[in-house]
C-alpha cells in the first residue's frame, strides 16, 4: 500500500497534524472537519473524535492549503471539490454562489471531508486478463478509483497495448512535488485536468490508445463521451456510482451504455473493499 | 556671530528638508499606485488566461516589478509557501508587517487587495482585482489634484518655517 501521507498532512491545520498522523497514518479513511465540531476520524469499521473544535480558520486553511491559495484556479469548487496535492480530495459544503443558476463556488465553507487517497499494488489482478471494456460500480468510498487505478497498472504492463487515461480529477494518479505518486505503469498516457468528453476525443485522434481509462461517470457529457468512444475500436475502463448492477440498469445516465453494450463486464465493490465480477 | 549663523543655517535647512522629504513621499506613493496599477493588470492577465497558483504569480510579479518597495511580493510569496496562514488576508497583513517603506496609501490598497483575493470563483476574483485598481485610481486622483501647486507649497512651508524658526532663535 502506498499513500502521499506527507502530502495529506501538509493539508490540515498545524494544530491537528500531529494526532492524525498518529491515529491514522496507517488506515485512515477520511478526516470530517465541520466548524463547532471536533475533528472526525473515519477509519473503516470506527470513528474517532479529536478533543479541539473545529474553527472558520481550520476550514479556510485545508482549503488555502490545498489549492496554494487559490481556489478559483481549481477549477472544481463549483462541483463542491477541490483535490490536494497526493490526490486527496477534499469535499467542501456550505453556502453556495450561484451565477446564471449555475453553481460557481461556496462562499462560506461550513463542513469538509478530507479523502485519504491510497494506492494497493495488484487490487486488480484478477481482472487484469479481461480483454473488453470493463465498469467498475460500488458506492462511494468503496475504492473505485483505486481499484481502477490498479487495473490500468495491470493492462498497461501485461502487454495489452497503451492506455491513455483521461484524469479529470488528477485523483487516478496524481502528481506530488512535480511527480506522480503512483506508478502508473510502463504504456500509460495521463491527459490531467479537462474535461472527460476532450479528453476521450483528444487521445483518441492523437494517441492511438488501446485502452482509454476514465474516473466517475456522473455526467450525461461523460456518457456521451464514452459512446463515442466505445465505437472507435477502442476498450474502456471506467467507474460509475452505483450500489449493485440492478442500481446501474436504473440510473438514467448509464442506462444508455448497457442498452448499446458498451460494457458487458461489470466489477461490483462492495463496502468491505471486496469485489465481484458480474457480466450483463 | 559665525555660530549664530552656521545656526541659523542649520535649522533652515532642517524644515527645508522634512518639507522637501514630505513632497518626495507624495512622489513615491503616486509612482507606487502606478506600479501596483501595472501589477495588477498583469496578475489578471496570468487569473484568467493562465489559472496561474498565487504563489507563482507573486514571485514572477517580483521579479518583473522590482519597483514595490519593501519586497512585498517576494516575501508574501514566502508567507504562502510556508502555508501558516489560514487564508490570503492574513498572509498579506503579514507581508506588509514585514516589508519595510512601503508608503501609506499604498500599504493600505495592499491591505484591500489582500481581502479580495484567494477568492473561490475566477468572476469574483477578477472583480476583486478590479476593486482594488479602481481605489488606487481613486488615490491617484486624489494625489493629482493641484499637485505641482501642492508639492511646491510644502517645499515653501518647510524653508519659510525653518527661515521663521531661525529668525525667532537669533
Amino acid at each position: 500500500m502506498k499513500c502521499a501521507w506527507q502530502a495529506y498532512l501538509n493539508l490540515l491545520p498545524h494544530r491537528i497534524r500531529q494526532d492524525v498522523d498518529t491515529l491514522g497514518k496507517d488506515d485512515l479513511q477520511e478526516l470530517r472537519l465541520r466548524i463547532g465540531q471536533p475533528p472526525e476520524l473515519v477509519f473503516q469499521s470506527t470513528y474517532k473524535y479529536l478533543s479541539q473544535e473545529t474553527t472558520k480558520n481550520d476550514i479556510a486553511f485545508v482549503i488555502n492549503a490545498a489549492s496554494e491559495y487559490s481556489p478559483w484556479a481549481a477549477g472544481t469548487v463549483g462541483q463542491g471539490f477541490i483535490t490536494g496535492q497526493g490526490g486527496h480530495r477534499i469535499g467542501i459544503c456550505g453556502v453556495c454562489t450561484v451565477f446564471d443558476g449555475k453553481m460557481t463556488g461556496i462562499s462560506q465553507p461550513t463542513s469538509l471531508c478530507i479523502r485519504v487517497s491510497r494506492d494497493f499494488y495488484g487490487c486488480a489482478q484478477k481482472a487484469a486478463n479481461i480483454q473488453d471494456s470493463i465498469l467498475i460500480i460500488g458506492p462511494p468510498g468503496s475504492g473505485k478509483t483505486t481499484l481502477l487505478r490498479d487495473l490500468i497498472r495491470q493492462k498497461s504492463n501485461s502487454g495489452q497495448g497503451s492506455v491513455a487515461v483521461i484524469d479529470e480529477r488528477e485523483e487516478i494518479f496524481p502528481l506530488y512535488k512535480g511527480s506522480h505518486c503512483y506508478q502508473a505503469g510502463e504504456r500509460s498516457d495521463i491527459l490531467a485536468g479537462c474535461r472527460k468528453a476532450d479528453g476521450v476525443d483528444a487521445v483518441i485522434r492523437s494517441m492511438n490508445p488501446r485502452w482509454i481509462a476514465v474516473d466517475e461517470i456522473t455526467a450525461q457529457s461523460d456518457a456521451d463521451a464514452l459512446l463515442q468512444a466505445g465505437w472507435c475500436g477502442v476498450h474502456l475502463l471506467a467507474t460509475a456510482h452505483a450500489g449493485s448492477v440492478y442500481d446501474l440498469k436504473t440510473r438514467p445516465i448509464y442506462q444508455q451504455l448497457i442498452r448499446y453494450n458498451l460494457f458487458t463486464n461489470v466489477i461490483v465493490l462492495h463496502r468491505d473493499k471486496s469485489w465481484t465480477l458480474e457480466r450483463i | 556671530m559665525i555660530a549664530k549663523i552656521l545656526g541659523a543655517l542649520f535649522v533652515v535647512v532642517s524644515c527645508a528638508s522634512v518639507g522637501f522629504r514630505i513632497a518626495a513621499n507624495h512622489r513615491a506613493e503616486e509612482k507606487a499606485l502606478r506600479n501596483l496599477i501595472g501589477i495588477l493588470d498583469y496578475m489578471e492577465c496570468e487569473l484568467r488566461y493562465r489559472l496561474t497558483p498565487l504563489p507563482i504569480l507573486c514571485r514572477r510579479v517580483a521579479a518583473d516589478f522590482p519597483n514595490i518597495p519593501g519586497n512585498f511580493f517576494e516575501i508574501l510569496a514566502q508567507e504562502m509557501d510556508a502555508q501558516l496562514s489560514p487564508d490570503m488576508e492574513a498572509c498579506v497583513a503579514k507581508a506588509l508587517r514585514t516589508s519595510k517603506n512601503i508608503p501609506a496609501i499604498t500599504k493600505n490598497t495592499l491591505e484591500l487587495f489582500g481581502k479580495t483575493v484567494g477568492r473561490f470563483d475566477m468572476e469574483g476574483q477578477l472583480k476583486g482585482l478590479d476593486a482594488v485598481r479602481s481605489e488606487c485610481k481613486r488615490n491617484l486622483d486624489i494625489l493629482g489634484s493641484n499637485r505641482e501647486s501642492r508639492l511646491r507649497s510644502y517645499q515653501t512651508l518647510g524653508l519659510c518655517a525653518g527661515a521663521s524658526l531661525a529668525i525667532l532663535l537669533i
